[in-house]
């Protein structure tokens, strides 16, 4: 029932904004890097037997991570969320014979794969879009290793597990509020003041979950642990906000 | 198939807008919930569909109360309120795609639906390039889907052009008739959906005002005359008036009588109190007038 459920969300999604956004969105930083290293190579040429794929890959995952990243989250976010909303949809939905629970759980289930399918999508744009620039200056280099999918993967990771906390939250407004520019309007602004909490050096800066993904950026290819200190706070700001979601649902009412 | 007794519901705690409605639909017919906008047709269709959540009275559908832990007995239903519930970035097909597979159901039916409801040849064109008659139709298409025995349609007949209110009407009675559906239909003008209902219901500022067939409503209203006169002096003529229901439009008086001696007798007083009449005429018992009377 429930991969029914995301099969369904997936049938929503397709040729809607959220869907082109993740397409073309996974690609803009890739291509920009590209053409950078095309147009001015020199600053990219590796030192001695260095690997330049671990180089490329650590620019580009913490290029995007601190700002640009999180807010396609929040956008994405309220763009799934709103599509019921747009549609007038919720008041079918709830005669239908399914649990809302259920129903719940699996939108929360589709933004999650989504967004995961999004960072893969990234990192292999990332190595795509490495290996042209490659074949255009040869100095580069990144033609003569193997791209590091091990550490691609490991970056993949962490930075799923750094939005994590902010996908919870997010999601419960777009469920909250009709109106997508007050979803976006309060996650943006729950961002900004991160990152200026952040840039201040708050002390308890790590339970926030939109500075989450600022101290990924930081940290990119360093990180040695499975878990970070910010990304248990994301589990569990991610988990009460499901229950929470759950909860709220399920006496959500129509008018 | 649906019964509704002592039903009351606000808001909030202090406001109550449905005030003690009891109604009862029976299978196999068409029931045309009647009301002005307003009145509190869709809330009550909300509270039927557990939208909302009653305060006080008890919903039944087929002898299953509704409550929040509902879930089964929407197997059975078909409903669309007020504006048809649509992906507009899909096509119709695409949409009722979506539908199917809620309700795991095989796709052969889309075919049959989209025929039912004329849409065989838009099927594959994007929502949003839809005619609302068309959104209409497709909306009524989702809600056959799952061939549910009871249909709960809120003002299906909005914004259409007659040619299109008649091809709804003609498919509600195919439904009912046909395929023995029960169908609960709102509508706020009686002219739209008289001919279709078997029985109508009609609500005002919350409170169910009659519940019966069409003709018991012409019968309450039986006894009564309604003449439409017109004096020289309108003035003149409605301080004659007196102990009489009349009301005055276009220098015309419309009033209502008891027997044909008491419009002599009007005639008669204001012939003698000066007052010349240019026309006297006498008006059918018309179902508009009636329904306006009921929920003004």
């Amino acid at each position: 029932m429930l991969l029914k459920l995301l099969y369904i969300e997936h049938k929503k999604t397709k040729r809607s904004f959220a869907f082109w956004l993740t397409i073309f969105g996974s690609m803009v930083i890739p291509m920009v890097v590209c053409l950078v290293m095309l147009v001015k190579p020199a600053p990219f040429v590796p030192f001695a037997d260095a690997n330049p794929w671990k180089r490329l890959l650590i620019m580009n995952f913490a290029s995007v991570s601190s700002f640009l990243f999180p807010m396609y989250v929040i956008y994405l976010i309220g763009l799934l969320g709103n599509i019921e909303y747009k549609s007038s949809n919720w008041k079918k939905l709830f005669v239908l014979p399914i649990r809302k629970e259920l129903l719940i759980s699996s939108k929360l289930l589709y933004v999650l794969i989504h967004i995961f399918a999004a960072i893969i999508l990234f990192g292999i744009n990332t190595l795509l879009f490495g290996m042209i620039a490659g074949l255009a200056h040869p100095e580069l280099k990144l033609l003569d290793f193997s791209p590091q999918f091990d550490l691609m993967i490991w970056l993949v990771y962490h930075l799923f597990l750094s939005v994590l906390g902010i996908i919870g939250l997010q999601f419960i407004l777009s469920i909250f509020f009709e109106n997508i520019l007050i979803t976006l309007a309060i996650g943006l602004f729950l961002m900004v003041g991160s990152l200026i909490a952040a840039g201040l050096k708050w002390e308890y800066i790590e339970f926030v979950p939109y500075a989450s993904p600022n101290r990924f950026a930081a940290a990119a290819g360093t990180v040695k642990e499975w878990i970070t200190k910010p990304e248990w706070t994301n589990l569990v700001v991610f988990g009460l906000s499901f229950a929470f979601s759950l909860f709220f649902f399920k006496r959500k009412t129509v008018k | 198939m649906i019964t509704i007794k002592n039903l009351s519901f606000g808001y909030n705690s202090k406001e109550e807008i449905i005030h003690d409605v009891s109604l009862h639909v029976q299978p196999g017919t068409i029931y045309g919930f009647l009301g002005p906008n307003g009145s509190g047709k869709t809330t009550i269709i909300r509270l039927i569909l557990n939208l909302l959540k009653h305060k006080a009275g008890k919903i039944y559908i087929d002898g299953t109360e509704v409550n929040i832990n509902s879930v089964e007995i929407f197997r059975r239903i078909g409903s669309m309120i007020e504006s048809p519930s649509l992906y507009n970035h899909l096509s119709g097909r695409a949409n009722l795609e979506i539908f199917a597979l809620y309700y795991s159901i095989d796709k052969k039916r889309i075919e049959e639906v989209l025929e039912i409801a004329g849409l065989t040849d838009a099927a594959n064109k994007i929502v949003k390039r839809y005619s609302l008659g068309m959104k209409q139709r497709l909306g009524i298409a989702i809600c056959l889907l799952h061939d549910p025995d009871l249909l709960i349609l809120d003002e299906p007949l909005n914004g259409l052009d007659p040619h299109g209110i008649a091809e709804i009407r003609h498919l509600l009675i195919k439904l009912c008739k046909e395929e023995g559906k029960t169908i609960f239909v709102s509508s706020h003008l009686l002219s739209e959906i008289e001919s279709t209902c078997d029985f109508i219901g009609i609500i005002s500022k919350g409170k169910l005002l009659f519940q019966g067939k069409i003709d018991d409503l012409k019968n309450a209203q039986a006894g009564k005359m309604i003449y439409s006169i017109e004096p020289s002096n309108l003035d003149l003529a409605t301080a004659q008036m007196n102990g009489l229901t009349f009301s005055t439009f276009d220098n015309k008086i419309t009033v209502e009588v008891e027997s044909k001696e008491e419009i002599a007798q009007v005639i008669k007083s204001l012939v003698t109190n000066g007052v010349d009449l240019y026309s006297v005429q006498r008006k059918e018992n018309n179902l508009e007038d009636l329904f306006l009377e009921l929920t003004k």
